[in-house]
């Protein structure tokens, strides 16, 4: 065959105009159109549940059309390409082509006047070489032609095959997505579609919606409109999957009543399965074994027993609510409420420091009794929620050769998600049916201070108040001002060794909070007893590898820093 | 009764419309890719897009179809209803 008689095979402009045609879609278009105007002609047409099958009948084509439409745009794509690409290459054919008739005519000259030399004469054996030279170089030429157009028609089966490729993919998908679509409403009873349509499209909206705020992406106030819209009660979260309620178990803005549903749950339902829990929680190896993980959550669950039934001696018996369960940064986090997030009048978030993790939460709890107790000794007439927040991965201790209590890496990471959580508690009430908390509080000990004003330097949403006891120690060059915070007060006791340590020298540039301006100190050892140690609670006889006599820790019952951080609480502290 | 009001001649308008719908997806399956190829392996993908293409479109044509035609029975089994309710009302 000559070459370039594959290449030039064809008519592309018709090639081109084909495709043109495939990826027209006026008629797609128009069927969509009037698939459309059926659908919102179905929805407006009542609220029988039977026509909300119809209306989901009516989606698969929907797809099934967009589908089409893909694969039409593809394809005609592919071909109006091609032709282009074809084209090019018969353009240079074409051009080969004048070229060899060109060279082929300028050897049958020079051939012509070789014949005519008289090679007896010297000049004539000069001429005939010089002749004979340029024969040699158009045989050449046509060589490099011939050559050219070979490579032509090479390129066209090339672009063949591409082509032919790429729309067998196309064909493939359709193929694929052709199968049960169009689905149809009839078949069913009308009986069957009263009773089960409904629910099936409101379980339709649900799904979507939890899956739209579980991503991550939303801030507290979306989670908290789009759940709001949802408008569900305790028994659609109750019928809510188990992978379900562990994704919502971390989501801020959701009301107190789902998170502590959800928690509970996701817990109760992690010790029965840790495999699967490990998993969806997102823990590996390196962050906390399995083994680990089962223990940590085992005394949590027996940590929130203990405090249901604490519960039962604090004034007005407060509900426990556990408001979320979740991995930051390879820890078990959590927060428990010695009363209703969802109505309290004052709230207060107490944020533990350095080495606290779930399993030592029942310390803790213990200080947040007091708390409450002190508070509500102060205004029995408030209604108070004091929250034990532990939302994010505390440094560990120099005991346990962990040294990043003296860095700002563990504060900054835990400020994104106290603040999410604080700014979380406000939409949800802004959108709840009871009134806007009164006086809500954050109190911080040790590093927790370090991350709480990291994190009140974030928050969309004022606190009224914010204390610090026993600090590790604020960002040097925080100011007052940055902290989304109506007041601030501080306490370090004479007797507490550790705090001091967490900042300053050649440590790190922190300062002591109480040097702030604009910072209220009190006292932690004008009261019955005197804090004389860096823990955050002590009960009775206690012993901790800061302190080794019996220690007073600042939420001990009996010392001053507990009556002002109860005044505080209560909002009696002008 | 909540859950079973149903407005006639908007669902009578479903009925139509999607019919119209399946008519217009059945046009749309009959591209018209005629064309001097030049080359057997892209005629042969092109027919196979095309069958695929009607077989598709004939499906969603099928369903709208199916679909209108079961808007305007649904609506003749909400007036049957309505018509019982009201004759078990009037005796």
């Amino acid at each position: 065959m000559v070459g370039g008689s594959v290449a030039l095979q064809g008519e592309m402009g018709s090639v081109a105009a084909a495709g043109r045609n495939l990826s027209s879609l006026d008629s797609l278009n128009q069927a969509m159109g009037h698939l459309r105007a059926g659908i919102g002609q179905v929805q407006a047409s009542g609220e029988a549940k039977a026509l909300t099958q119809l209306v989901a009948a009516c989606r698969p084509i929907e797809s099934l059309a967009q589908q089409i439409a893909t694969a039409r745009i593809g394809a005609g794509s592919v071909l109006v390409s091609y032709a282009s690409e074809v084209s090019a290459i018969q353009d240079e054919v074409r051009r080969l082509k004048a070229r060899k008739i060109a060279a082929e005519s300028r050897r049958q000259t020079v051939m012509a006047s070789l014949a005519q030399v008289n090679q007896g004469d010297p000049d004539g054996v000069t001429q005939a070489r010089r002749l004979s030279g340029r024969i040699g170089d158009a045989n050449f030429e046509l060589q490099q032609i011939d050559g050219a157009l070979a490579a032509c028609d090479q390129a066209r089966r090339a672009a063949d095959t591409r082509c032919a490729n790429s729309l067998n993919s196309f064909t493939a998908s359709l193929a694929a997505v052709s199968v049960g679509a169009g689905g149809r409403g009839q078949g069913v009873s009308l009986a069957s579609l009263l009773t089960v349509a409904k629910g099936t499209t409101r379980q339709e909206t649900i799904d979507a919606v939890i899956a739209e705020i579980t991503t991550g992406s939303l801030s507290p106030d979306e989670v908290a409109k789009k759940w709001a819209s949802l408008q569900l009660v305790e028994q659609d979260v109750d019928d809510l999957l188990p992978r379900t309620k562990f994704r919502l178990a971390g989501v801020d803005g959701l009301p107190g009543w789902v998170l502590d549903m959800v928690s509970q749950d996701a817990l109760v339902y992690a010790i029965d399965n840790p495999g699967k829990a490990y998993k969806w929680m997102g823990f590996s190896g390196s962050d906390l074994s399995q083994d680990d993980f089962l223990k940590q959550l085992t005394e949590l669950k027996a940590a929130l027993k203990k405090a249901k039934e604490d519960s039962t001696a604090l004034p007005g018996s407060p509900k426990v609510q556990m408001l979320g369960l979740g991995n930051h940064d390879g820890a078990i986090t959590t927060a428990i409420s010695f009363g209703d997030i969802d109505k309290a009048s004052n709230i207060g978030v107490n944020v533990p420091g350095i080495g606290s993790k779930v399993d030592g939460i029942g310390n803790a709890l213990g200080g947040a009794k007091e708390l409450f107790r002190a508070a509500n000794n102060q205004n029995p007439d408030a209604t108070y929620a004091m929250v034990t927040w532990y939302g994010y991965r505390t440094p560990g201790t120099p005991q346990e050769g962990d040294f990043s209590v003296w860095s700002m890496d563990h504060a900054e990471a835990g400020a994104t998600n106290l603040a999410s959580f604080l700014d979380g508690v406000h939409a949800s009430r802004a959108l709840g049916p009871n009134p806007m908390p009164e006086h809500v509080v954050v109190l911080a000990h040790s590093y927790g201070s370090t991350t709480a004003t990291e994190a009140l330097k974030l928050t969309t949403y004022q606190v009224d108040a914010f204390v610090t006891y026993g600090s590790a120690g604020v960002k040097n060059g925080t100011t007052l001002d940055e902290l989304h915070t109506d007041k601030m007060f501080s306490t370090l006791s004479s007797g507490d060794a550790v705090a001091p340590k967490g900042y300053g020298g050649l440590a790190n540039d922190r300062v002591n909070p109480i040097g702030l301006e604009g910072v209220t100190e009190f006292s932690a050892r004008t009261g019955e007893k005197k804090v004389n140690a860096h823990d955050m609670f002590t009960e009775g006889d206690s012993w901790s590898i800061w302190n080794l006599s019996e220690d007073i820790g600042y939420l001990s019952a009996g010392t001053s820093s507990l009556d002002k951080m109860g005044e505080i609480f209560a909002g009696k502290v002008g | 009764m909540d859950g079973v009001n149903v407005n006639g001649s908007a669902l009578v308008t479903a009925a139509s419309a999607l019919q119209s719908a399946g008519g217009s997806f059945a046009e749309c399956g009959q591209v018209a890719l005629d064309a001097d190829y030049g080359s057997g392996v892209v005629e042969a993908a092109v027919a196979a897009i095309r069958a695929a293409l009607a077989r598709a479109s004939g499906t969603a044509d099928a369903g709208a179809h199916s679909n209108s035609s079961w808007a305007a029975t649904t609506w003749a089994e909400f007036s049957s209803l309505d018509q019982a309710a009201a004759a078990a009302i009037s005796t």
